[in-house]
């Protein structure tokens, strides 16, 4: 089947908080505007059950709840949505090409926004029982905890920000870490350790989950003493669950040819250009220090405004 | 030469957009495309969810408020 051409002033890849950001910019600004997502609307935030930080909720907000009053003002503004995966894209020219299975859309400018994805443990394996007691997401999978025994690897906030938030479905829930302390915040530190449910195996790294269809054991190894254990569910259980929280990795492997990146990341200066004339970056997915929805939407307007210049000075 | 299916679901509710797909997708040939025709926003969620699960090629169009068309390409 032929695909169908189109034309763009702006491509914003992703619609997490920087791709919305830079939509309801974009649409503000005038501009033809797409945002494609390959999964739903919201990104990685939309993860995380109650966000205390963010300006203007007192109470605090649902990552979902806020992500889907961005999209509601985007779509005022008439950005277009696209829910596909973006196949390739080539940005060697003055237009930027970016194609989808049924699509290739032609544009002006391209606002990546990709964001970043859990990393994998990287132990033998995990992928094949991800979604199968391998769980990245702790809202979404808690019920499948409960009487269960949990174990959380990781020792950052997320880590221990989720264990905790387990530890009110799993029957035990036990935090590995490959060091002897914690690097989540203190306070946050403070309630983990007060958390009656909670407990901590130190300086372990697993090395092998196991099971059919779902997780039936795993191998941890002391990296101090180099001692192996195996993990196994608790008496009259079959399995248990395990929430990898190790960190994140970018979602960038499609433009590895086309921009510069640094050790996965994209690289940008202050307005969010990449090395590309016409290509920004925003949000996550972006070489930078502080990951959070303020920033991420910070990135995504000042993405918007270097593309609507960049418009400007090339029309 | 590569051909277009529609499947209407509208009006109905899930999971049987969801179901109705998987049975019709059985009988789409490889490298044919199946359009789902849906206007419960549950089934662009498990509807394309399934789909990539699948391996599928799959993309979806908003063509009116709360009217949808889920584009699935049968990949192998």
């Amino acid at each position: 089947m032929a695909k169908k051409h189109e034309n763009y002033d702006v491509v914003i890849i992703g619609a997490g908080s920087a791709g919305l950001t830079a939509g309801i910019y974009c649409g503000r600004s005038m501009l033809k505007t797409l945002i494609i997502e390959q999964s739903l609307v919201g990104g990685l935030i939309t993860s995380t059950e109650d966000l205390e930080n963010y300006p203007g909720f007192p109470e605090g907000v649902g990552g979902e709840e806020l992500m889907n009053l961005f999209y509601e003002q985007a779509k005022k503004y008439g950005v277009k949505f696209k829910f596909t995966n973006v196949k390739e894209v080539d940005f060697s020219g003055q237009e930027k090409i970016v194609e989808t299975f049924r699509n290739v859309y032609h544009t002006k400018s391209v606002i990546i926004a990709t964001g970043v994805k859990p990393r994998l443990i990287g132990c033998k394996g995990e992928e094949e029982l991800i979604g199968k007691g391998i769980s990245f997401c702790s809202t979404c999978d808690a019920n499948l905890c409960i009487d269960k025994d949990v174990y959380v690897i990781g020792g950052g906030d997320s880590a221990v920000e989720e264990a905790m938030y387990l530890t009110k479905f799993g029957r035990k829930v036990t935090i590995i870490h490959r060091r002897d302390e914690l690097r989540a915040a203190k306070s946050i530190q403070e309630k983990a350790f007060k958390c009656k449910n909670l407990n901590f195996i130190w300086d372990t790294i697993v090395t092998e989950i196991n099971g059919t269809d779902c997780v039936e054991y795993m191998v941890v190894k002391n990296v101090k003493t180099g001692q192996k254990t195996i993990i196994g569910p608790r008496e009259g259980h079959t399995d248990f669950m395990v929430f990898p929280y190790v960190g994140l990795s970018p979602v960038t492997n499609i433009f590895e040819d086309e921009i510069e990146l640094e050790n996965g990341f994209i690289k940008t200066d202050e307005e969010m250009n990449t090395n590309v004339p016409g290509v920004f970056a925003a949000g996550d997915c972006r070489s930078k220090s502080l990951r959070q929805v303020i920033t991420a939407a910070a990135d995504g307007a000042i993405a918007a405004i270097s593309a609507e210049k960049h418009i400007d000075y090339i029309e | 030469m590569s051909k277009e299916l529609r499947l209407d679901c509208l009006g109905e509710a899930c999971p049987v957009p969801l179901i109705k797909t998987q049975k019709k997708m059985k009988k789409v040939g490889v490298g044919d495309t199946l359009v789902v025709e849906v206007d419960h926003s549950c089934a662009i969620k498990n509807v394309p969810e399934w789909a990539r699960k699948e391996g599928y090629n799959c993309e979806i169009d908003e063509i009116d408020d709360g009217q949808w068309e889920i584009y699935i390409e049968k990949t192998k």
